[in-house]
């Protein structure tokens, strides 16, 4: 994943050295209030769930 | 600052040569003051022997008397001025000291309340381990067949593993068809 791709999740966990919530809220498109946080030096882990085949 | 003292010594000598007269009945001429030397004025009593004995004597006794009355203003008023204002700085001084205490006890316990959050940190936080692959491998397997439906970040959490690796090694199952993914609904 090349940095300045934008990815878009149903859920997702940052694993961060620093993470910063922002306070001022925004609109995301579809009209939805959202918060926005900014992260520096970790992992953005998409969330999906496993299950064993065997 | 000379001046006003030899003023006031040349006033209590006219005071005592008073005094001599009075009580000594000696002639005005043979009571005179002197200016010479320091102090710079004084008292000669000039008479015969008896009279100038006498006068000599009671001289002494003006000059202690003044000791006296100069010590018992020392004693009765200087001293306990002198008193007062060390009590009055040294309670101001306890009043400053109780209220540094009592900062001192404020600022020990928010240190103590600090140390306790970061205690409380220390105790919840996740350490991630790297363990080789093969092993990080073995532990996601059976994580995921213990919990079918876990979500990334609870492999992560739950096994304390380095997200890369578990990314990695999820992927890796995924391929060799051992674990399925899903979206989280």
């Amino acid at each position: 994943m090349s940095q300045s791709d934008a990815l878009y999740f149903e859920a997702a966990t940052i694993y961060a050295r620093e993470i910063e919530v922002k306070k001022k809220p925004i609109r995301l498109t579809g009209g939805h209030r959202g918060q926005m946080a900014k992260a520096k030096n970790g992992y953005i882990v998409i969330e999906k769930r496993w299950y064993s085949k065997s | 600052m000379d001046e006003l003292i030899d003023f006031l010594r040349l006033n209590q000598l006219l005071s005592h040569k008073r005094e001599l007269l009075e009580k000594t009945r000696a002639h005005r001429a043979d009571i005179v003051i002197k200016k010479e030397g320091k102090p710079k004025f004084m008292i000669e009593v000039k008479s015969g022997r008896s009279r100038r004995e006498e006068g000599l004597s009671l001289l002494d006794r003006l000059i202690l008397t003044e000791h006296i009355r100069r010590i018992e203003k020392l004693y009765e008023e200087d001293l306990p001025n002198i008193f007062e204002k060390y009590i009055t700085d040294w309670l101001k001084s306890g009043e400053t000291m109780k209220a540094l205490l009592l900062k001192l006890k404020e600022i020990e316990g928010r240190i103590e309340r600090i140390e306790e959050m970061l205690r409380e940190q220390e105790e919840q936080s996740i350490e991630f381990k790297e363990l080789p692959k093969e092993e990080a491998l073995k532990l996601i397997r059976e994580y995921v067949k213990s919990h079918p439906g876990c979500l990334t970040s609870e492999i992560i959490e739950e096994l304390g593993l380095d997200p890369a690796i578990v990314i990695e090694v999820l992927k890796e199952l995924e391929e060799r068809g051992e674990v399925e993914s899903r979206e989280p609904e």
